[in-house]
């Protein structure tokens, strides 16, 4: 399963969802013919259109549907599925899902790419695609990941680009890209990029071969504090909507705004963990996401705050100002923060959630103290594309999805 | 102390005092340039780092005069200081201007110390330190030492301050360059000589090159001014090294010279010591018996001057020897001829008066002739007996002593019998059972009578008194007999007792001042001793103690 922006946007190249949502919200058709509920919300039937097939021709069926998400769960866990507690093909092409609790809008819980319809795993162990794309080629990089990945259209008949996907390693200024392409992995030209980098935007807008378009808000900036006795008998406090608006205006560079409710977290009773103290001696450290300039900025932004006399009151008491130890930020990879601040690595972070969770808190590794996480700013990404270039559509978590045809 | 102890210390001596003082001399005068030579290494890097922070203070405040310039005269500038939706670029500024400046540490402030702009920490805005600049400004060289907050804890910064006014308002920027640790070492182009940054009292005993106000990291209320000194550390190591390398080398030179002079000081000793300790040990060989030590030699210096002074000396006890013993033997002949003399007068003094007494008695009671006859015929015969016995000692020359027991008692009747003939009265009181003693009677009787003649001698025929006592002197098992003779005669001066046991002294007109003599000798040889009390005119009394048998 993806776990970066890139990742996210490859995988939604190459697998469906029964359901999809636009960029404005709204719950579009995908793989699905229909769907229903019962008078609760709690039973949600979705019937799989017919005609559909994985890239390697066997058929999407409900029972197909049902046996990828299955093949994913967990040992022990009922379904691998966020918030559902079970599934079940009862027709050739009905799947009814029941949830824990009554759902209102099912079609946009399943149109996240954690319910991605795959199908059996192809020899290179990759499941089968269900969307419009397949793997081509993957060129490795020296430290073991994906440097460049090749997607090819599964309608061979058609005319559509193929796509190349290539990762830019952090401190890569983007501007070089969008003017000679990446030799590295032989492009010479770019067609689409996503950024949030404000200079990058900055320089396209003065460009005329290429535009941009915000992308939906799909990043949540969090703080998170290291649990102690007074903040586990202290409410977390939230900032005001004039604070966050300032944090988003003077704090960081990037396109983003004060954090808007809902806060998924604070809302969702599966998110409710109790914070865990400490384990050590907690460090006068705030940690940041290595490579997050985003999150490096909020963090720097909260150290400034911590030391002034009228500090903010949603500044946790762990950061109050000491003379003789003075904090700090310091930069963590993003899947070592939580430990850091369990552990008391550090007094606190500043990470970022994705801003709509439809996949609920059971996921494990956002459940973590998502309930003490104080929401600051939202961010988005740009796409830049050439006008030439593919088509495409922005999907309602901030991805595009490419679309298998010359524009 | 020997010779050769004498000859080491006197060459160590010689050697080692003009080495020690030399060493003295020329680890003073290595100190003293080595002190000289560091002071002014330190007074020149110490003007060079003032040039060069001047310099460097200077350098900083054109350029903040610059960018107030620039500021004052953006338009820019105008709107994000009256609107803070456009103060985005104002938050920017700093972070780009101190970049572009080569700065550590830029920071534009208002006039009520918020901070509007931080190069440093471009996230710090909005924080107020009205204090900071304030302070900068009024530092003596115009630059203060300032702890500046970063995202990443806080850095030293020599930092300057510039202001400008742009519409009514006071605007300050207070910037400048890193001045911490490892600038500060690398300032340090002389490697014995180290640069420090010094704060409060702990640099009072250093060299300071400059001193700045320090602005610490601390909310403006809690701050308390100090100063910081930058400081030149003198590293004592290069001139100790060279010190001790002096000293080794001087500490070696007097070792081996002390080795040099022990080997020579053992030379000379075994030239001069060995014919000396040869010398004594012939020497120590001399005896009056042995006087055929050979100093012949051939030496012309002083040790053969003093062998050959040994050899006449050698040559002339020989002589003295021999000329001894002659002396001695005519000595021995003659007090052996005074002895017998005297030893016969003795023997024949009791004969000549039983004689005169027998002529006496034919002349004027021829009829009592016999019977007087009879009477001293015993005296007669003891005095033949001892004259006899006398003979035969003086044939054996060096006789043995009888050491048969003997009866003192009987000995003491003869005595007094012997002497009674002569007309002298003499007192006996003896014990019954005295004890017999380990002597030769003869002795015993040559002992006493010597006494006691000399006990009436001392009555000068005058009337008088002279007593024989014999007792025994039982002191455990030290059993001796006393004998005491007393008499009531002129007694002695002390001049006279302590000359009265020397051979030949005498004060009588016919001794022979050989009778204490012969006494105390014979005494000596039987074991026993002779104590003697007397004063001029209280008589004499001679105690005479002998070990019993």
């Amino acid at each position: 399963m993806p776990e970066s922006e890139g990742g996210r946007l490859v995988f939604r190249q190459l697998y469906e969802t029964l359901a999809r949502v636009d960029c404005e919200g709204q719950p579009r058709q995908a793989l699905e013919h229909s769907w229903s509920r019962d008078s609760m919300g709690s039973v949600w039937t979705f019937v799989v259109a017919p005609g559909h097939t994985f890239a390697d021709g066997s058929p999407i069926d409900a029972a197909a549907v049902v046996a990828g998400w299955e093949h994913r769960a967990t040992p022990g866990r009922t379904s691998a599925l966020p918030r559902v507690i079970s599934v079940q093909a009862t027709g050739v092409r009905e799947v009814r899902l029941r949830f824990a609790a009554p759902e209102e809008n099912a079609p946009r819980i399943v149109s996240d790419w954690k319910f991605a319809i795959m199908g059996p795993a192809q020899p290179n162990g990759v499941p089968s695609a269900s969307g419009p794309f397949v793997i081509a080629s993957a060129e490795p990089a020296s430290d073991g990941t994906i440097a460049a990945l090749t997607l090819t259209p599964r309608d061979a008949g058609t005319h559509a680009p193929v796509l190349k996907f290539a990762a830019v390693s952090a401190g890569t200024d983007l501007r070089d890209a969008l003017d000679r392409g990446i030799a590295t992995i032989g492009l010479a030209r770019i067609d689409v990029v996503l950024s949030r980098d404000p200079e990058v935007l900055a320089y396209v807008a003065r460009r005329g071969d290429y535009r941009s378009i915000a992308l939906p808000w799909d990043r949540t900036y969090v703080l998170v504090a290291a649990a102690s006795a007074l903040d586990a008998a202290t409410p977390v406090s939230i900032p005001s909507a004039a604070e966050r608006d300032a944090l988003a205006r003077d704090a960081v560079r990037s396109d983003a705004r004060g954090a808007e409710p809902p806060f998924w977290w604070l809302q969702d009773s599966t998110c409710a963990a109790s914070p865990r103290p400490p384990s050590g001696r907690v460090r006068r450290e705030v940690g940041y996401v290595a490579g997050d300039v985003i999150s490096r900025e909020l963090a720097e932004r909260v150290v400034a705050l911590a030391a002034l006399p009228a500090r903010p009151a949603w500044i946790p008491n762990s950061l109050v100002a000491d003379a003789r130890s003075p904090l700090r930020v310091v930069p963590l990879p993003a899947d070592s923060l939580d430990d850091a601040i369990a552990s008391g690595r550090v007094a606190a972070a500043v990470l970022s959630r994705r801003r709509q969770a439809p996949a609920g808190c059971s996921a494990g590794a956002e459940r973590v103290r998502a309930r003490d996480e104080v929401p600051l700013i939202d961010s988005r990404a740009h796409v830049i594309f050439r006008g030439s270039g593919a088509a495409f559509s922005i999907e309602g978590d901030g991805t595009i999805r490419f679309t298998p045809a010359k524009p | 102390m020997t010779f050769r102890t004498r000859l080491t210390l006197s060459f160590g001596a010689i050697a080692l005092i003009p080495l020690l003082v030399f060493g003295y001399g020329v680890q003073r005068r290595m100190t003293s340039r080595l002190d000289d030579e560091t002071r002014r290494r330190v007074e020149s890097r110490a003007r060079s780092l003032r040039d060069d922070l001047a310099a460097s203070v200077q350098g900083d405040r054109t350029r903040l005069r610059a960018l107030a310039q620039d500021l004052a005269g953006s338009t820019q500038f105008r709107v994000a200081v009256s609107d803070t939706r456009e103060r985005r670029w104002l938050l920017d500024w700093a972070g780009d201007a101190m970049r572009a400046g080569g700065l550590a540490m830029l920071q534009l402030q208002d006039s009520a110390g918020r901070i509007l702009s931080s190069g440093h920490f471009r996230n710090d805005f909005d924080r107020v330190d009205a204090a900071l600049p304030l302070v900068v400004a009024a530092a003596p060289n115009g630059a203060a030492l300032v702890s500046a907050r970063t995202p990443l804890g806080a850095i030293r910064v020599l930092a300057v301050v510039d202001s400008f006014t742009v519409g009514g308002r006071r605007f300050s920027i207070v910037g400048g360059r890193l001045l911490d640790s490892v600038r500060v070492a690398g300032m340090a182009r002389d490697p014995d000589i180290g640069v420090a940054l010094m704060f409060g009292d702990s640099a009072r005993a250093a060299d300071v090159v400059t001193r700045f106000p320090y602005v610490e990291d601390r909310a403006p209320q809690e701050r308390a001014l100090t100063m910081a000194y930058l400081v030149l550390l003198r590293d004592p190591g290069p001139g100790r090294e060279l010190r001790r390398s002096v000293n080794l080398w001087l500490l070696a030179t007097l070792g081996t010279t002390l080795a040099a002079a022990m080997l020579l000081s053992t030379w000379m000793a075994s030239l001069v010591s060995a014919p000396i300790a040869e010398l004594a040990e012939k020497t120590a060989r001399l005896d009056l018996d042995r006087l055929d030590q050979d100093f012949s030699t051939d030496r012309t210096d002083e040790i053969g001057a003093l062998e050959r002074l040994l050899a006449s000396m050698t040559a002339r006890l020989r002589t003295g020897a021999a000329r001894l013993r002659e002396t001695e033997r005519v000595a021995a002949t003659g007090e052996l001829a005074r002895q017998v003399n005297h030893d016969i007068k003795n023997g024949l003094a009791p004969i000549r008066n039983v004689v005169r007494h027998l002529t006496q008695t034919a002349e004027r009671e021829p009829d009592r002739l016999t019977a007087i006859f009879l009477e001293r015929r015993g005296t007669l015969e003891s005095s033949v007996q001892y004259l006899d016995d006398l003979a035969r000692n003086y044939a054996r020359l060096s006789p043995s002593l009888d050491r048969t027991a003997c009866d003192p008692a009987a000995v003491v009747h003869e005595v007094v019998k012997a002497i009674a003939a002569g007309g002298a009265r003499v007192d006996v009181r003896m014990t019954e059972s005295l004890a017999s003693i380990r002597a030769d009677a003869v002795v015993l009787r040559r002992i006493l009578e010597n006494l006691v003649s000399n006990a009436v001698d001392s009555l000068d025929g005058r009337d008088g008194r002279v007593t024989l006592t014999a007792e025994l002197a039982d002191q455990g098992a030290d059993r001796r007999v006393r004998f005491t003779v007393a008499d009531t005669g002129r007694g002695m001066s002390k001049e006279e007792l302590d000359r009265a046991f020397d051979d030949f002294y005498t004060t009588k007109p016919a001794g022979t001042g050989l009778g204490l003599s012969v006494v105390r000798r014979l005494l000596m040889d039987l074991g026993g001793s002779i104590k003697v009390d007397t004063a001029p005119g209280a008589g004499s009394t001679f105690t005479v103690e002998i070990p019993a048998a």
